[in-house]
């Protein structure tokens, strides 16, 4: 029993809820459009409290009855229009509405919820209205003529059944309070007449009332005031007969008498019965059964005439009461089974509105509650099904030789399995209004709050998505949203002051695009100020200074989802806490969606949220670690790069005590799949060829993978030789040592941090079902759900952010220990690597210049040499260059000895290519034979082994010995000269400090100023200079800007206010820009100037020097 | 009640037949590093990712015995979920039946179904070998043999006060 009151209960608080959901947005409708508003919307709003009341009152939730009849009372003035709407009038709704929430969300802790506040206020606004507004005077109904004796019936009994569609719906006219004030008389009626009324009232205790209505004047109020009256009636009890009686509404406009009496039965009380009605009390009169009438009556039971009895339990046992009422003849009372009476579903289904709302949104679709649970069983086995029919598939190819009608039955299958699963998941889908719809009502009172005018736009609210994700999406939005109405919109006077209308604009949408969901929310507002939020940024510490100057203005903007931080100039109630925007990313990556934000100034901002249509099903790479395989979530995962084992001493090396993979300029902390989770390792140990047909076979399930990786935008550096150049990749691999032995590293974003996970194999890319992880392994933060995989084994999805946490991968020590830790060695191997051309000269050596010192490379045709006055001279694009061939001006001829099938590819190919030098008016380029390769890579350069003049050193790449020429030297010892006098510095007796990470420009900025005579120390940072300044004294600084540990202006900085102060100093950089320059010069330094130009860098040198 | 009854070693066990959704050959599962040693993995049964545990070592013998020779004879007895149990007896789900998503406990071989009178089930003997007290909902004799009737729950762990 107790069980079964909880589900009547259950029932009261969805309907309830589903009442509350459309009385807000009627709410905000009514404020919006004042008293213009459609008198339908209004009559809905009245409909929903009044169901509310209704069925609360059948549980005794007086609270909530309590409120809702004060509501109600308020919207019944406003439906009578003797109330205006003002905003007073629907803010103390909206409060009342959300007391009415918060009762209905927790119905058993309702009876403790305190709404006297709420009830007060809209008493007050009633009373008040009560004097300034008085409601129409009605007319004081003349007594009827009192007749004692009973009527003339008319036969058969009245049909009080108005056409339900016709009924305005509810009840309690609260004009009807003050209507008569003068004792009414009261028909009696002659209960004798209705003997099955009386049966059924004896049965289930019922009482008979009389109750008196006063009559307007005017028809159509009349035919109003009784409708509502008869469909409140009809919730507690049922209309016996009236007096005077009719059949139809016509009837009842015909009807002279100013009053009208109704006999009702009820099995509620009388002093219920008035409140509920809302009549006088001299209004209604208890009629005693008349004396024998219960016998009779009972007897008429026992031995039941066919007809009565008939109807009596057809009434009964119909549910619907709407239709039995319908149904009924005329001679049949209307019934009730008390026993239902009280039940939330009785109250819900007396809702007066019922008729009205189906007669106005008649193609309501069919809907069905199904539970989550059934859902998730259904998908669950459409998955199965897919997995059955995959293998049917398989086996139908023998099968089919032997039977050919097999082959047409399988494809049927197959159709029918897809349709199945498409659809069921599509059950699973809701529309994003669920989310979307109770935004009006949140930027309505934030906008009063804060003192602004906003409207709202939603469109799209019918786009589906899935119920996992709609249920995650309001937090964040909700979020998002407030940030909108405090940051983004400004103050009416402001928005007028720019030409904005007074209102701000923001619009919430969702759309379908690439078969991701977007939701984005557009307003008009201020927009956000990139330089701001880096200030801000800055002064959090969210990011460094160093960070600040190279970051782009996208970047700059997304440090608002940066964690810890907030755009608010102070703390306010509505938002500015700091816990926020990251929360908002956060919330959405793990729905595996992405925010994007877009911001003009002064013009407003734009974020978007892409989300996937659902959870269930997510697009994975399958991998191995040990001999297990896992499913990575693509979205995170950034890019896949293959190391091989011989160059993972190169690629990987330990930071601290952990592992990191040098990538391009990146350093990504590496975790070991295997390691973590601590999986039993396999290597195979085998010979040569099983070890080859391993490797192939990884190939092809790697160039799978890629395929599949690259439809989703990620890019593969599937580069086992180090070198990021992606167009390399389609090379054949055969230079490669195939016996090598090759690791996957996946590199993930967590949060905009990334780090590389190393697995064994990359196996496929495949979309899985994504099933939740059993709760036996919830402890384990490595995995976040299972699937299961084509071949119908489980496997674990991995989740980035747990298996970080589990590898302690702690990303501020990962720049820490970049910037501190390394042995010198490595630091310099780590810092800024230089972008290299590699070209073989003809005599078979291998030259290396820095890009930056390359104006461009021409091939040219061997015939385009031309000897002038006993020089080589190449006529090119119609001008004449000097032709120079770098190892003749150098004098290492002889030194060509690492090519010895030089005869045969010159025969190959007799274009030579040639350099121009990135040097102001040199006409003149080097020639080489050809181009090797272009590297983006780190000099480890050695002066000491190769020396010559006009030779800065040499380094190893890919063990082959690379010289690095000084361009300007070669130029200079092969006599060219450009047409202006180089800069006069005569340096010599003066000390220069030469400051720089990067050992190859180090040694390049020495050579120049030592080939002006200065005497050059060396330092690699900012800190060691300042060791060395303090050491020694220094009659010139030039340092690099960009370096680890303190950078040219954190150098700067430091020896502001020291003596060194007065050394002047140099910035070299490896990019210049205007911007730049002006930070230089604040920051106290001369001049700001390429890295590579020695006439630039002599230029300002001597400039120094003439003072 | 009746039991379902299968046997593990020189054991002789018995589950609440509503317990019990089904019974499978054993098949391979996926294991969960990570996860205690008496976790054996998991299966897919009809697109339900089910918990497999490993009965053998949960009951306190130290060594899960020759891997694989006697895993391929073994069987899987998969019970049922609590939302399960829950349209069959709410008494029974409420008091026994803690687990929420579907496990299995690998066994060694099926025995009969019996039915046994509540009355004669009997608290654990001080002398029970082979098996924890702590799993033991009860014992029963038959035919000589000691029929234990295991507590499932405190054999997945979800029983707080005996656990370990």
């Amino acid at each position: 029993m107790a069980e079964e009151d909880d589900e009547l209960l259950g029932m009261f608080v969805q309907e309830a809820t589903e009442h509350l959901e459309t009385i807000e947005p009627d709410l905000l409708t009514l404020e919006e459009r004042g008293d213009g508003t459609d008198p339908e919307i209004i009559n809905r709003l009245f409909r929903s409290v009044h169901s509310i009341k209704g069925s609360a009152g059948f549980f005794g939730l007086s609270s909530i009855t309590k409120l809702s009849h004060t509501m109600e009372n308020l919207l019944g003035k406003v439906r009578d229009k003797s109330m205006s709407i003002s905003p007073a009038v629907t803010d103390s709704l909206l409060s009342g509405l959300d007391k009415l929430q918060t009762m209905i969300h927790d119905v058993s802790a309702s009876e403790s919820v305190d709404a006297s506040e709420q009830i007060a206020t809209i008493q007050a606004i009633l009373e008040g209205s009560g004097s300034t507004l008085p409601p129409p005077p009605k007319q004081v109904a003349p007594p009827p003529t009192p007749k004692a004796a009973p009527e003339p019936e008319p036969a058969p009994a009245p049909e009080s059944e108005p056409e339900p569609a016709e009924d305005p719906l509810d009840a309690s006219s609260a004009t009807e309070d003050s209507s008569t004030k003068k004792p009414v008389p009261i028909k009696t009626f002659d209960l004798d007449k209705y003997p099955e009324a009386i049966a059924e009232a004896v049965t289930h205790g019922r009482r008979f009332f009389s109750i008196t209505l006063d009559l307007p004047p005017g028809k159509e109020e009349r035919i109003d005031l009784f409708n509502t009256t008869k469909s409140l009636m009809e919730s507690v009890g049922s209309i016996v007969t009236t007096d005077p009686a009719f059949q139809s509404n016509k009837e009842l406009e015909a009807v002279t008498e100013s009053s009208l009496s109704v006999l009702l039965s009820t099995v509620l009380e009388d002093d219920l019965l008035l409140s509920l009605l809302q009549v006088a009390p001299d209004h209604i009169q208890k009629q005693a059964l008349p004396a024998g009438a219960a016998q009779a009556a009972m007897a008429r039971k026992s031995a039941p005439p066919a007809a009565p009895a008939v109807q009596t339990s057809l009434a009964r046992d119909d549910d619907d009461d709407e239709e039995a009422q319908r149904t009924k003849s005329p001679h049949t009372p209307r019934l009730r089974k008390p026993k239902y009476a009280p039940s939330a579903k009785r109250g819900a289904a007396a809702k007066p509105g019922a008729p009205t709302s189906k007669s106005s949104s008649p193609t309501v679709e069919e809907t069905l509650r199904v539970s989550v649970s059934l859902l998730d069983e259904l998908i669950n086995n459409a998955g199965e099904l897919v997995l059955a029919r995959n293998q049917l598939s398989r086996a139908a190819v023998e099968v089919q030789a032997k039977f050919p009608h097999f082959g047409p039955l399988v494809q049927n299958l197959d159709s029918i399995t897809s349709r199945i699963q498409e659809r069921v998941m599509q059950a699973r889908m809701q529309p994003v209004s669920v989310v979307f719809n109770k935004f009006p009502r949140i930027v309505r009172d934030l906008a009063h709050k804060l003192g602004k005018k906003i409207d709202l736009e939603l469109r799209g609210g019918d786009v589906d998505l899935d119920k996992s994700v709609i249920e995650h999406l309001s937090d964040p939005l909700t979020h998002m949203i407030r940030n909108v109405a405090d940051h983004a919109i400004e103050l009416p006077q402001d928005r007028l002051a720019c030409n904005k209308p007074e209102a701000g604009q923001v619009e919430l949408a969702a759309y379908h695009e690439n078969g991701m969901v977007n939701i984005s929310l557009a307003d008009d507002g201020g927009g956000i100020d990139a330089e701001r939020v880096k200030a801000k940024a800055l002064e959090r510490g969210v990011i460094t200074e160093r960070q600040a100057d190279t970051m782009s203005e996208e970047d700059a903007l997304d440090l608002i989802f940066a964690p810890g931080f907030s755009m608010a100039k102070k703390i306010s109630d509505v938002s500015g806490r700091g816990v926020g925007m990251d929360v908002v990313r956060t919330n959405i990556e793990k729905l595996g969606g992405t925010v994007q934000i877009l911001s003009k100034v002064g013009k407003g901002t734009t974020i978007i949220l892409k989300l996937p249509l659902t959870l269930a099903i997510i697009p994975a790479m399958i991998v191995s670690a040990g001999n297990q395989r896992f499913a990575i979530p693509e979205i995170g995962l950034v890019e896949i790069v293959r190391v091989a084992e011989s160059d993972r001493a190169q690629q990987i090396e330990i930071v601290g005590n952990a592992p990191v993979l040098r990538l391009r300029n990146m350093l990504l902390p590496l975790v070991d799949l295997t390691d973590v989770l601590n999986i039993p390792r396999i290597r195979s140990n085998g010979d040569g060829p099983d070890r080859r047909e391993r490797l192939s076979d990884r190939r092809a399930s790697f160039k799978k993978a890629q395929d599949g990786v690259l439809n989703n935008n990620v890019t593969i550096n599937g580069n086992g030789n180090g070198n990021g150049n992606g167009d390399r990749r389609d090379q054949p691999t055969d230079r490669r040592d195939p016996h090598t032995l090759v690791a996957y590293v996946m590199v993930l974003n967590v949060g905009g941090n990334e780090f590389g996970m190393v697995v064994d194999e990359v196996l496929d890319s495949e979309e899985i079902v994504v099933k939740p992880l059993p709760a036996f392994f919830k402890d384990n933060p490595c995995f976040s759900a299972t699937t299961i995989l084509g071949d119908g084994s489980v496997s674990l999805i991995i989740d980035y952010a747990g298996l970080m946490e589990q590898a302690q991968i702690n990303f501020s020590n990962v720049e820490r220990a970049t910037r501190m830790d390394l042995d010198e060695e490595r630091r310099a191997a780590l810092r800024e690597r230089q972008n290299i051309i590699l070209l073989e000269t003809g005599t078979g050596l291998i030259m290396g210049i820095v890009h930056s010192m390359v104006r461009r490379v021409e091939k040219i045709s061997p015939k385009l040499l031309d000897t002038i006055g006993g020089l080589p001279y190449v006529r090119y694009d119609g001008k004449t260059f000097r032709a120079i061939y770098p190892d003749h001006v150098l004098g290492l001829e002889g030194m060509g000895l690492s090519r010895n099938s030089t005869d045969t590819e010159e025969e190959e190919d007799l274009n030579l290519c040639m350099v121009v030098p990135n040097i102001p008016d040199i006409q003149a380029g080097l020639i080489f034979s050809r181009i090797l390769d272009t590297r983006e890579t780190n000099i480890d350069l050695d002066c000491r082994a190769i020396q010559a003049p006009g030779l800065f050193g040499s380094a190893q790449i890919d063990d082959r010995v690379v010289l690095f020429p000084d361009v300007n030297a070669v130029f200079e010892m092969a006599g060219i000269r450009p047409p202006w006098l180089p800069p006069q510095v005569e340096g010599a007796g003066f000390r220069a400090l030469v400051v720089d990470d990067t050992p190859f420009l180090r040694v390049l900025t020495s050579n120049y100023l030592s080939s002006v005579g200065f005497e050059v120390d060396q330092a690699e940072d900012g800190q060691a200079a300042i060791g060395m300044l303090n050491r020694g004294d220094y009659d010139l600084l030039v340092t690099d800007l960009n370096m680890p540990v303190m950078d040219g202006f954190e150098l700067a900085n430091e020896l502001n206010g020291t003596p060194h102060a007065e050394i002047p100093m140099i910035a070299t950089t490896s990019s210049i820009s205007s911007e730049l320059e002006d930070r230089c010069t604040r920051a106290g330094f001369v001049s700001c100037v390429p890295a590579i130009d020695k006439n630039r860098l002599l230029k300002v040198v001597s400039t120094l020097r003439t003072r | 009640m009746l039991v379902s009854t299968f046997t593990l070693g020189d054991l002789y066990l018995g589950i609440d037949i509503l317990l019990v959704r089904e019974i499978n050959r054993s098949m391979e599962c996926t294991p969960v590093p990570g996860s205690p040693d008496y976790i054996r993995g998991m299966l897919n049964i009809r697109g339900r990712v089910i918990t497999l545990f490993d009965l053998k070592s949960r009951l306190c013998w130290s060594k899960p015995d020759v891997v694989g020779e006697t895993r391929g004879k073994q069987y899987n007895v998969i019970m049922k979920t609590r939302d399960e149990v829950l349209k069959i007896n709410h008494e029974l789900a409420m008091t026994k039946c803690p687990w929420e998503d579907p496990v299995g406990l690998a066994v060694d071989q099926l025995g009969d179904v019996r039915d046994i009178v509540d009355d004669n089930i009997l608290p654990p003997p001080a002398n029970l070998t082979g098996i924890s007290a702590d799993f033991v909902h009860g014992v029963v004799e038959f035919e000589r043999n000691l029929l234990i009737i295991l507590d499932v729950a405190t054999v997945l762990g979800l029983n707080n006060q005996a656990s370990s």
